[in-house]
C-alpha cells in the first residue's frame, strides 16, 4: 500500500514535456488527486447553493500526463448521484461511477483547467470579490493561482488561470501571470495569512540525513507572497504587472522542512504555526512564529539556494516557541496541522498528526492536541491511533458544543472520527474504505473505496450531508454519507472516477472475490 | 504480527537498568493497540515444587477490536492465552475500538465488560478461568456473550458476519433511559457490581453498570450519568460455545436490560471512571475550556445497597485526566495526575466521607509545589500509575549491595508512576507523608574513543542523568545491557567504547566549552602590599584580600602560560607539577638564581607555591594536555634550594593560604565535563571531547541551548581591560612591567625599592578618583558553559523507552495508557498503545526487574 508520503517523496526534479494531454481520458477524470475545496458563490457562502462546486486538484504525480488538472464538479449533481442511504452501513450500496454521472446523462463535471503537475494541497481565499485558489507546485517551485466563479455560465469562467490574450505556460492552461516562481524547492503547503499575504511552506530540507548526523541546525523555508504581489498577479491585465523576482524567503530555525502552515483565523493574526517534515532524529514538530518576523523580509538571494546555507544572514527566524514531541514519540514526521479557534466554549487548539517511528519504517501514528495559550505551546493530549494519519478536518455537523475531527489514515485507508471536545481525544467511529464492487463483467471484487485518502470536504444538500474524499492512490473521489448524527452510521456510498492505481493497474485487473 | 513475549530480567542499579537474560520466544502476541487493563485473580498454579500465585490480565486491544488474555504466574513467563488457531493468541472480539475493560473488584469473575467508544457499546465477555498455558479451545468461555448498544437502537455489529452471533440489546429500548440520553453519545462506562442469579441454569449474572453520556445541551451542559442493571446469561450449551453458536446460528449468550437504577448529572467532559474502593468512584473530566475540568467523587449503590448516587465535587488545581487509587487500608486515598505540570495532588479518603487533599507539606527532590498536598515530580507529567501495598522497593547500588527503599511492612506502600515520556518512578509511604523514592548515586555512561568525540552525546548522557536519573542515551550505543546482573555472564557490550562510572547525584556538574584558549585567569584573592613594607620599617607582611581579580595575577598568568604551553625547549615539556615563586617587596634582587624557573622573587621568604593539588589530578582520557586548575598557595616554608631567604618573616601569616586560582587549557576547542565542588573547584574531569565546527550542544531539557549555526563556539573575549569595578579594596592599578604599558601620561610605578630590573610587578597609576573604592579588575574570558546542580538525590527511575535487549537500538513509541498492579507477581503492568506493547516492572527482594510483552 502506498502512503501519502508519496506526495512528498517524489523529487522535484522533473519538468513538463510534451506528452499525453490529461484531458485525453476526459476532462472530468482525476489523476492522483490531492487537494479539494468547496467553493460557493461568494454571495451565498454560508448557505448551500445549487451553484456550489467542488474543486479538486489532480497532481499527476506519476507524470503519466504532461500536466495536472484542476476540476470543478457541481455539488448538487454529485449529491444527486449518491445512492439512497441504507438503514445500516452493512446494507449500503456503494455506487461506482467512472464517468461522474456522464454515462447517466447527469454529468457533475462542470469545468477543468490544466495546471502544473505536482500541485498538491489547495487553499481557497477570497481576494477582491473573487475566489482564488492557491496551489503550491513542487515540480516547478512555484505557486499556481486560479480564479473560481461557480456562477459563471461557461466552463472557462468557472475555472480560470489565464487572462485574455495571455500565452499558455507549457502544457497548462495557465499564463505566467498566474504562476509565481519561488526562491526555493518543494513548496508543499500554502496558507492565507490576512494582512500578510500567502505563506508557503517548503517541505524540503537540503540534507537532513547529514544534518542528523552532524548535529548542525535544521532550517525550514517559508516564502512570503505579499498582498501587493497578489494584487499585481490577480489585478486586471495591463496593470502594474507581476515582478519577476521571487518572493522573499524566511529561514526558520529548527525546522527540517515546513510541512504545514496554519494561521489562527481569517482576521489579521499575530502568529502562524508551522510543522516540520522531519522524519528521523526528530526534534521539533511545531513552531510558533510571529507574523512580524515574516514582514518586510529582504529580497531573496540571487540564484537558487544551496544546502550550505552560507547566505542566511539576517533572514534567519528564531521561532517564539516550539514544541517537541520527541520525548513522547521518539522519531516522527508530522503529516497534518490544524488550528481551530476558540468557539462555543471550546478553547483554541492545534491538532497535529504525527507519524511515529518506532523503528525505521513502522506504521504508527499520533494525533497530538496542542495549546498555544500564554504564548507557549503545550501538549494537552495524545491519541495514538492509525498507521499514518493525514490532515485532520473539523467536522461541521458535530453536536452542539462538541468538536469532532475527521482524520484520514492515509496508510490504512480509513477515516477516524475523533471527538476532541475534551483534551482526551476519543475515537467515535472508524470508516473503513472497502466495499464490494460488481464490475460490468459481473465479477465481484473488493474495491478500495478509500485509497490513501488525503483531502476531505463536507457539504450539506437536500436534507443529506456528505463528505467528499480525494483518493490519492486510485484517482477517485469517494462520497461518504454523514447524514446520521451517529458517526457509526457514516459510510462510503459512492465513488467517482475510473480507478487507476499508481502502478497503472485498475481494479478490474485485480482478483475476483 | 508484531512480535512476541520477551522476558528480560532487569535489575535496577542506581537507576540504570541492565539486561540480564533473554528468554526463549514464546508466542506471537501481535498486540495492535493495547489500552485498558484489568486484573482478574485466579487460583494458584500448583507445580511439583511450589504453589504459585496466578492472575490474568485482560488487555483491551483497541485497534484489533478485541480483548486479549495475558496469563501471569509468579516466577513464570507471561503468556497470552492461545486461541483455537495453533500458536495464535486469542482475541475475544469486542468491536468498536475497545479502550476500557472493567470487572468488579479484580475478583475471580466470569464476565467482564469492555467499553468500545467507536461502537458506542459495551461488550460482555465470558472469561472463566483457564488452566495456565492452555489454549482456549479446550475449555468453555473466552468469547463475547452479548453486547449492549448505548447510543443506538438499531446498532449493527460490523463484525457479526465474521464472528459468531451474539446477543445484542440497546439500552435505549428502555423508555425511561431513552428519555434521558437519546441522541447523546457515551463517554465512559464501567461495571460497578456483579451478582450471580441464584438457581439460574445456565448461569446468569446481573451486572450493574454506570454509563456517562456527553452533554446534549452545549459545551457547558452537564454530563448525564445513568446506572442501569442488565442480566447476562451464559449459553444454553456451554460445551463449546464457539462451535455450537456458529453451527446453530444462535446467539452465544443472553442479555436483557432490567431497568434504570438511578441517574445524575456531573461535570462535562467526563472520560474515565476509576474505582477507589467498594462503591466509591472518581470520575475525571478534562473538558476543554477553563473551569470545566475537575474530579467528581461518586458513591454508587451496590446490589445490597439502597441509596441514590451520591456526588461530591473535588477541586483540583488543573486538568486531571487520570487518578491512581491508593488502597492502603490505613489511609486510603488517591493521586490526581495533573497533565499540565509534573505534579500529583494527593488526596485521602476517610471512610464514608468525601476525599480531601492532604494538608501535609510533601517534600521532593524536584522542588516544592508551593501548596500542601501536592508533590512535584520530574519534568514530564505523570499519566499512569498503580499502587502496591505488599511489594518491596529494593535497588541495588553498584558495588554497594542492595538498598531497601521501602519495606512491605512499612507504612503506606509503593506507587509506581509512569510519566508521559515513559520514564517510570516510584513514590512510597502513606498519603500524608508521600516521598519520592531516591538514590544517592547514579551510574553514568561515558563514551570512550571515537564514540565519545562528539560532545552532544556526552552532554545528553549527563542531562538525562541529572534531570531524572534516568538512563542515558547515546546515539548508536545501547549501553544499558553492557553490564550484567550478578551471577549472570556479562553479554558482549553493545558499545565497547562505553565506560560506566558511578557518580554522586548530589553534586555540581559543569559542561564547558572552551574555545581556542590557551590560558585563563581566575583570581580569587587579592594580594596587597602592606604599608609597612613601603617604609622599610619592618619585615614585609602581606595581607590577603578577597577580590575578583588581581594585577599580580596577570603577570603570573603570563609567565605560567609561557612555561606551560610554550616551555623552553631545553626545559622539557609536560605538566607543571610544582612551581615555586618568591615574593619580595624590597629592593633586593631576586634570590633565585635560575631565571628559567618562573619565579618572581621577593625577599622576606614567603613562598608562593603553585602546584597541582594532590589527589585532584584530572583524567585526560587520552589527551596529553595538562589540566586544569592550578591553585596558588601562600606559605611560609620552605624556601627553595639555592635561595637566600632571610629567616625573619615573623609577621607573615604562618598558614598556607589559597592565593588564587589559575587555569591552563589545552589549545584546541573542546567540551569538558567536570565534577566540581563550590568549595574546592574542579574535582574531576569526567570527559573531554574535542569540539568540531559541527558540534552542537543541545540541552533544551534545561531550557538552555547552545547552537552553532555556521561555525564553532566562541568565547567572549574582552576587547579591553575594564576598569572601575566596584570593590572594597584599595586601588592597586593595572599591572605593568614598563611605562609603555600604562598609556599616555602615566608611568609604571614599582613598589618601594622596586624597579623594572627586578621581576617585581609594578602598577599603572589609577585614574579612579576614589583611592579606596575601586580597583582594576580583569575580566576573565567567558565561554559557554552549563552548570548543573544535580538534585540532592536521584529518583529511582526506569527508562522504558528502549527495549531492554542487548544490542538493540530499537526505539518504541512511548506514551503510556494505563498501569495496573498484579499482586500475584508483585508486578506493575503498563500498556503502551503506541508501542503496541506492555511493560512489566516486577518488585522483588533482590531488585527491580523489567520486561517487554508485545
Amino acid at each position: 500500500m502506498w502512503a501519502a508520503t508519496l506526495a512528498s517523496a517524489v523529487l522535484g526534479c522533473a519538468r513538463e514535456d510534451l506528452g499525453i494531454d490529461p484531458f485525453r481520458e476526459g476532462p472530468e477524470q482525476l489523476h492522483v488527486p490531492f487537494g479539494a475545496a468547496r467553493i460557493p458563490p461568494l454571495a451565498a457562502a454560508s448557505q448551500p447553493s445549487p451553484e456550489d462546486v467542488l474543486v479538486v486538484a489532480s497532481t499527476n504525480f506519476d507524470q503519466r500526463f504532461n500536466a495536472g488538472t484542476l476540476s470543478a464538479y457541481g455539488l448538487q449533481a454529485l449529491s444527486e448521484l449518491a445512492p439512497p442511504r441504507a438503514a445500516s452501513c452493512a446494507d449500503q450500496e456503494v455506487r461506482f461511477d467512472p464517468s461522474f454521472g456522464g454515462d447517466a446523462g447527469t454529468p457533475a463535471h462542470r469545468a477543468a483547467v490544466r495546471i502544473q503537475s505536482a500541485s498538491g494541497p489547495l487553499t481557497p481565499f477570497s481576494f477582491k470579490g473573487a475566489w482564488v485558489l492557491a496551489l503550491p507546485t513542487r515540480f516547478d517551485q512555484s505557486v499556481t493561482l486560479a480564479q473560481v466563479n461557480p456562477s459563471a455560465p461557461e466552463p472557462g469562467g468557472i475555472l480560470n488561470c489565464r487572462g485574455p490574450s495571455e500565452a499558455r505556460l507549457g502544457a497548462t492552461d495557465c499564463s505566467a501571470r498566474f504562476v509565481i516562481r519561488l526562491g526555493f524547492d518543494d513548496p508543499f503547503d500554502v496558507q492565507r495569512v490576512a494582512g500578510l499575504g500567502l505563506v508557503v511552506g517548503h517541505v524540503t530540507d537540503p540534507d537532513p540525513r547529514q544534518r542528523a548526523f552532524t548535529g548542525s541546525p535544521s532550517i525550514g523555508y517559508l516564502s512570503v507572497i505579499s498582498e501587493a504581489r497578489l494584487d499585481a498577479r490577480l489585478g486586471p491585465p495591463g496593470g502594474a504587472g507581476p515582478v519577476s523576482q521571487p518572493p522573499p524567503l524566511a529561514f526558520v530555525f529548527g525546522l527540517d522542512g515546513a510541512r504545514a502552515v496554519q494561521a489562527p483565523g481569517p482576521d489579521p493574526v499575530s502568529e502562524v504555526f508551522v510543522s516540520t517534515d522531519r522524519e528521523f532524529a526528530g526534534e521539533v514538530p511545531v513552531v510558533r512564529i510571529p507574523t512580524t518576523a515574516l514582514q518586510d523580509l529582504p529580497p531573496p538571494p540571487p540564484g537558487r539556494l544551496t544546502a550550505d546555507l552560507t547566505d542566511l544572514g539576517n533572514r534567519l527566524i528564531e521561532p517564539e516557541d516550539r514544541i517537541d514531541l520527541v520525548p513522547t514519540t521518539q522519531g516522527f514526521g508530522t503529516r497534518g496541522l490544524l488550528h481551530l479557534p476558540a468557539e462555543a466554549g471550546l478553547p483554541a487548539r492545534l491538532y497535529a498528526t504525527v507519524r511515529v517511528f518506532e523503528v525505521q519504517d513502522s506504521d504508527n501514528s499520533v494525533l497530538a492536541v496542542l495549546s498555544a495559550e500564554d504564548g507557549r505551546l503545550r501538549v494537552q493530549g495524545l491519541l495514538e491511533v492509525g498507521e499514518e494519519l493525514g490532515q485532520p478536518v473539523p467536522y461541521p455537523f458535530a453536536p452542539p458544543g462538541q468538536r469532532w475531527l475527521y482524520v484520514p489514515d492515509t496508510r490504512d485507508d480509513r477515516i477516524y472520527v475523533v471527538d476532541v471536545t475534551s483534551d482526551v481525544p476519543t475515537v467515535r467511529a472508524r470508516i473503513d474504505g472497502r466495499a464490494v464492487r460488481t464490475l460490468p463483467s459481473g465479477r465481484q471484487i473488493l474495491a478500495r473505496t478509500l485509497a490513501t485518502p488525503l483531502s476531505i470536504v463536507f457539504d450539506r444538500r437536500g436534507g443529506r450531508r456528505f463528505a467528499y474524499v480525494t483518493n490519492f492512490e486510485n484517482s477517485t473521489l469517494a462520497v461518504i454519507d454523514v447524514s446520521d448524527d451517529n458517526p457509526l452510521q457514516h459510510c462510503v456510498v459512492a465513488r467517482f472516477g475510473r480507478d487507476r492505481a499508481l502502478d497503472g493497474s485498475t481494479e478490474a485487473e485485480g482478483a475476483t472475490l | 504480527m508484531r512480535g512476541s513475549i520477551r522476558s528480560f530480567g532487569w535489575i535496577v542499579a542506581l537507576a540504570a537498568v541492565w539486561a540480564c537474560s533473554e528468554t526463549e520466544r514464546d508466542s506471537e502476541a501481535g498486540l495492535a493497540r493495547p489500552s485498558g487493563l484489568v486484573v482478574l485473580k485466579r487460583t494458584p498454579l500448583f507445580t511439583t515444587t511450589a504453589t504459585l500465585a496466578r492472575a490474568d490480565v485482560l488487555v483491551a486491544d483497541s485497534e484489533a477490536d478485541g480483548v486479549r488474555v495475558l496469563q501471569l504466574a509468579d516466577s513464570q513467563r507471561p503468556r497470552f492465552l492461545f486461541g483455537p488457531l495453533l500458536f495464535q493468541p486469542l482475541l475475544i472480539t469486542a468491536p468498536g475500538y475497545p479502550t476500557e475493560v472493567s470487572a468488579v473488584g479484580g475478583s475471580n469473575v466470569p464476565v467482564v465488560v469492555a467499553f468500545a467508544p467507536g461502537q458506542g457499546a459495551l461488550h460482555f465477555l465470558w472469561v472463566p478461568e483457564v488452566r495456565f498455558g492452555a489454549t482456549s479451545q479446550f475449555q468453555d468461555g473466552q468469547v463475547r456473550l452479548a453486547s449492549l448498544a448505548l447510543a443506538s437502537e438499531g446498532l449493527v455489529d460490523p463484525l457479526s458476519s465474521l464472528d459468531a452471533p451474539v446477543a445484542t440489546v440497546s439500552i435505549l429500548g428502555t423508555p425511561e433511559i431513552r428519555d434521558r440520553v437519546e441522541g447523546a453519545l457515551p463517554a465512559a462506562a464501567v461495571v460497578v457490581d456483579q451478582q450471580t442469579v441464584s438457581g439460574a441454569e445456565p448461569p446468569q449474572y446481573r451486572q450493574r453498570l454506570m454509563v456517562a453520556y456527553d452533554p446534549l445541551t452545549g459545551p457547558d451542559g452537564p454530563t448525564r450519568l445513568v446506572v442501569v442493571d442488565v442480566s447476562v446469561g451464559l449459553p444454553a450449551s456451554s460445551a463449546d460455545p464457539v462451535r455450537t453458536a456458529t453451527a446453530a446460528s444462535t446467539s452465544r449468550g443472553r442479555i436483557a436490560v432490567e431497568g434504570l437504577v438511578d441517574t445524575a448529572t456531573v461535570a462535562p467532559g467526563l472520560r474515565r471512571f476509576v474505582r477507589l474502593f467498594d462503591g466509591s468512584w472518581i470520575a475525571t473530566s478534562v473538558a476543554s475550556g477553563s473551569g470545566r475540568s475537575g474530579l467528581t467523587q461518586l458513591r454508587v449503590p451496590s446490589f445490597e445497597e439502597n441509596h441514590s448516587i451520591q456526588i461530591s465535587r473535588i477541586a483540583v488545581g488543573g486538568p486531571v485526566p487520570s487518578v491512581v487509587p491508593i488502597t492502603d487500608t490505613d489511609q486510603p486515598g488517591f493521586l490526581a495526575l495533573r497533565s499540565d505540570a509534573p505534579l500529583v495532588e494527593v488526596f485521602r479518603c476517610p471512610p464514608d466521607q468525601s476525599c480531601v487533599r492532604v494538608d501535609a507539606e510533601l517534600s521532593s527532590p524536584f522542588g516544592s509545589a508551593e501548596e500542601p498536598g501536592i508533590l512535584r515530580l520530574r519534568e514530564s507529567p505523570v499519566v499512569a500509575g498503580a499502587f502496591a501495598d505488599d511489594a518491596p522497593l529494593v535497588v541495588q547500588q553498584s558495588g554497594q549491595g542492595a538498598a531497601t527503599l521501602h519495606d512491605p511492612d512499612a507504612a503506606g506502600g509503593v506507587t509506581h508512576l509512569v510519566h508521559r515520556d515513559a520514564v517510570a518512578t516510584f513514590v512510597v509511604g502513606p498519603v500524608d507523608g508521600l516521598q519520592v523514592a531516591t538514590t544517592r548515586t547514579a551510574t553514568f555512561a561515558f563514551p570512550d574513543g571515537q564514540v565519545g568525540r562528539e560532545p552532544l552525546p556526552l552532554l545528553e548522557a549527563l542531562f538525562a542523568r541529572t534531570e531524572g536519573a534516568v538512563g542515558s542515551t547515546i546515539d548508536g550505543c545501547d549501553f544499558g545491557p553492557s553490564l550484567s546482573c550478578p551471577a549472570v555472564p556479562r553479554p558482549p557490550p553493545a558499545c565497547a567504547d562505553l565506560r560506566l562510572r558511578e557518580l554522586p547525584v548530589d553534586a555540581l556538574y559543569r559542561a564547558s566549552f572552551r574555545g581556542e584558549l590557551a590560558s585563563g585567569f581566575e583570581a580569587e584573592r587579592l594580594i596587597q602590599q602592606d604599608d609597612r613594607c613601603s617604609d622599610g620599617s619592618g619585615p614585609c607582611r602581606y595581607r590577603l584580600e578577597f577580590g575578583s581579580a588581581a594585577a599580580l595575577g596577570t603577570d603570573l598568568a603570563r609567565r605560567l602560560y609561557r612555561a606551560e604551553i610554550e616551555p623552553d625547549p631545553g626545559a622539557g615539556a609536560g605538566p607543571i607539577d610544582r612551581v615555586d615563586l618568591y615574593l619580595t617587596c624590597t629592593t633586593d634582587p631576586p634570590v633565585n638564581s635560575d631565571p628559567q624557573d618562573l619565579e618572581i622573587a621577593f625577599d622576606g621568604g614567603a613562598s608562593l607555591r603553585l602546584h597541582r593539588v594532590e589527589g585532584r589530578s584530572f583524567e585526560a582520557l587520552g589527551e596529553t594536555e595538562p589540566d586544569v586548575r592550578v591553585r596558588g598557595t601562600l606559605s611560609t616554608s620552605p624556601t627553595p634550594p639555592g635561595s637566600t631567604v632571610p629567616p625573619a618573616l615573623t609577621d607573615c601569616d604562618p598558614d598556607t593560604l589559597e592565593l588564587f586560582a589559575y587555569r591552563i587549557y589545552p589549545a584546541g576547542s573542546e567540551a569538558v565535563l567536570t565534577l566540581e565542588s563550590p568549595e574546592d573547584g574542579v574535582l574531576e574531569v569526567l570527559q573531554r571531547a574535542p569540539a568540531t565546527e559541527q558540534a552542537r550542544f543541545d540541552t533544551e531539557g534545561l531550557a538552555f541551548t547552545w547552537r552553532s549555526a555556521a561555525g564553532p563556539f566562541a568565547c567572549d573575549l574582552p576587547s579591553e581591560r575594564p576598569t572601575g569595578l566596584a570593590g572594597e579594596f584599595p586601588v592597586t592599578g593595572s599591572p605593568c612591567e614598563s611605562t609603555d604599558t600604562c598609556g599616555p601620561g602615566r608611568s609604571c610605578i614599582f613598589g618601594d625599592g622596586g624597579d623594572a630590573a627586578v621581576d617585581c610587578p609594578g602598577a599603572c597609576p589609577v585614574r579612579c578618583q576614589s583611592a579606596t573604592r575601586c580597583f582594576i579588575g580583569l575580566q576573565p574570558r567567558v565561554c559557554p558553559e552549563i552548570e548543573i546542580r544535580a538534585n540532592g538525590a536521584g529518583p529511582v527511575a526506569l527508562d522504558l523507552r528502549r527495549r531492554p535487549r542487548a544490542g538493540s537500538t530499537e526505539l518504541i513509541a512511548i506514551v503510556p495508557e494505563q498501569t495496573v498492579y498484579v499482586p500475584a507477581r508483585r508486578a506493575f503492568l503498563t500498556s503502551f498503545p503506541g508501542a503496541r506493547s506492555l511493560r512489566e516492572v516486577r518488585l522483588t527482594d533482590s531488585g527491580i526487574f523489567e520486561s517487554v510483552i508485545d
